[in-house]
């Protein structure tokens, strides 16, 4: 394939192309943002429920502060014989004063308020636990113990993480969509444009081919130049936003992090705008030709 | 070279503007198209030069037949017909000169060739100072040089010309009869389409008689003496 027309018949520049290399590239600029934050979800999410799922929190209430450690102890002792678990810890009463300070505010944390004494377990790597059989031997031991695998948290996490990933992919379901629809009405405002152009072409012997050549370097250098521009903001507009996210501090955002793969389809879309571009337009103007004799 | 069988042709819904046409072009030879204006003498061209497929009969051209023959086949037999459209169809966005390089590119001519073929058809037909000119600042008379140049520079085997000299005076229409003449010789088959009485005269060529879409008996040289000059044979 070569990429100039041999035969050169529409003159350069005097179209409406430029706006069209526009338009592909506030495509591909919202397809870039899409994707990149489709992505972003989609990992921070997988992160958090991983770190979720290995572990498990133990509460036991009592308002016998005796005989809530007597329990914590001897719920650690048996949770130290199970296989599959990497630590267990009983919780300080500063960090459980920590966790409650949003509800309960500093310093208000009394001696005398019973407050559940928390075991964390952290299980060990790529294991599975029976949490239901767990929390049961628990309960031998110590029958005010409360056991939470995060699930309903997790189960909602996977939700809203789904919801966003359905999101970006029908963003860009219809982004593509549009651009389709914008490449096919310029190709024909093109075709409508250079009519008797073509027509001559026809009739003094030219092939489908040669016209088609025409068509296919406009739309590749329109689609790439788009697509470069549009890419150039995307990435732009993501650096910027992970900056000012970065500046809230750890912790409370989560990392923007994209596999090599994900990268990798990014940086090709000015390529795959291109690709979409052309496909489009051959198929607009073979059709249109195919109409003549 | 070209063969007609019955041949209608209608544009869309409308009646036919050509009805039972049968006829045959013998390779080499020189025909005039002549009739009232609207008797279908563009309309038959266009079946000839393939812009348009006959509502019936049959049509054959360069042996082939051109009812049944397959889209992508077609351009190899255009390539073979030079036209001169009766409103030239010239490029208006391209110099004189690479309007009548066009034919050579597509036939994939090298580019120093076409340049020089060019330049000499260009002079020879009066244009060489109008080189560069777009066809928008020619007068008529310039741009039906050129699209006669544009028709011909490929050497076709097949000449189609709509009203060639219309819009020449009557020296340059002996001129360009003369190329057309000389081209003939050379062994291109012509069909002019002219209103011309002169020129018919002239040349002396067997002459396809339209009227109203119907081809009447066209007449024979019988005992006219074929010309000397252009050795025009009957049909
Ligand atoms: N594109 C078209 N659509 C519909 N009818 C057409 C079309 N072109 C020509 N006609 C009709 O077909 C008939 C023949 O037209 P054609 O152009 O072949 O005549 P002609 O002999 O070339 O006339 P002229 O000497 O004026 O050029 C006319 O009645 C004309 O109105
Ligand atoms: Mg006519």
């Amino acid at each position: 394939m070569t990429l100039k027309p041999v035969i050169q018949f529409i003159p350069r520049g005097r179209e409406t192309g430029g706006l069209l290399a526009w338009v592909i590239a506030v495509m591909v600029y919202l397809c870039g943002l899409s994707l990149a934050g489709g992505f972003g979800v989609k990992n921070a999410f997988s992160g958090w429920t991983g770190e979720l799922t290995q572990s498990l929190s133990i509460q036991i209430s009592h308002t016998d502060s005796a005989e809530r450690e007597r329990q914590t102890g001897a719920a650690l002792v048996l949770l130290a014989d199970t296989p599959g678990i990497a630590e267990a810890r009983a919780m300080t009463n500063r960090e459980l004063a920590d966790l409650l300070e949003p509800w309960l505010g500093s310093g208000n944390l009394t001696d005398d308020l019973p407050v559940p004494a928390m075991i964390d377990v952290t299980l060990a790597p790529n294991t599975t636990i029976d949490t239901g059989a767990l929390a049961a031997h628990i309960r031998t031991v110590a029958p005010d113990a409360r056991l939470d695998d995060h699930q309903q948290w997790i189960g909602r996490l996977v939700d809203l993480a789904g919801a966003v990933e359905w999101t970006a992919a029908g963003i860009v379901l219809l982004i593509v969509l549009s651009t389709i629809a914008v490449v096919m009405l310029g190709t024909q405002a093109g075709l409508a444009a250079h009519r008797g152009s073509i027509e001559i072409m026809h009739l003094i012997g030219a092939e489908d081919k040669t016209i088609w050549a025409e068509f296919r370097y406009r739309f590749m250098i329109h689609g790439l130049k788009g697509g470069v521009i549009g890419l150039a903001l995307a990435a732009g507009t993501v650096l910027l936003l992970t900056k000012l996210a970065g500046k809230l501090g750890d912790g409370l955002m989560p990392q923007f992090r994209l596999e090599i793969w994900e990268w990798a389809i990014l940086a090709a879309l000015p390529l795959l705008a291109a690709l979409l571009a052309i496909w489009t337009a051959r198929l607009t103007v073979m059709r249109a030709l195919s109409k003549m004799m | 070279m070209v063969r007609f069988e019955n041949v209608g042709m209608r544009y869309g819904m409308g009646g036919e503007v050509l009805k039972d046409i049968s006829l045959t072009l013998e390779p080499g030879s020189f025909h005039f198209l002549t009739g009232p204006s609207g008797a279908g003498k563009s309309s038959l061209l266009k079946l000839l030069y393939l812009a348009h497929r006959p509502s019936r009969g049959l049509i054959t051209l360069f042996g082939k037949d051109i009812v049944t023959a397959r889209r992508e086949e077609l351009p190899a037999l255009r390539r073979r017909i030079g036209v001169v459209f009766q409103d030239f169809r010239l490029f208006d966005h391209m110099t004189a000169l690479e309007n009548i390089a066009m034919p050579l590119r597509i036939a994939g001519d090298k580019e120093p060739a076409i340049l020089k073929k060019s330049r000499e058809l260009l002079d020879w037909v009066g244009l060489s100072d109008r080189m560069n000119a777009r066809p928008p600042t020619l007068s008529g008379g310039e741009k039906q040089r050129l699209a006669i140049a544009r028709a011909v520079i490929a050497r076709p085997d097949l000449l189609l010309a709509d009203e060639p000299t219309g819009n020449v005076d009557a020296d340059m229409a002996r001129r360009l009869m003369h190329l057309f003449v000389e081209l003939n010789k050379i062994g291109t088959t012509m069909v002019i389409a002219t209103h011309d009485r002169v020129l018919v005269d002239a040349v002396r060529a067997p002459e396809l008689r339209l009227r109203r879409g119907e081809l009447e008996l066209g007449r024979t040289p019988g005992g006219i003496p074929v010309d000397p000059l252009t050795r025009m044979t009957a049909p």
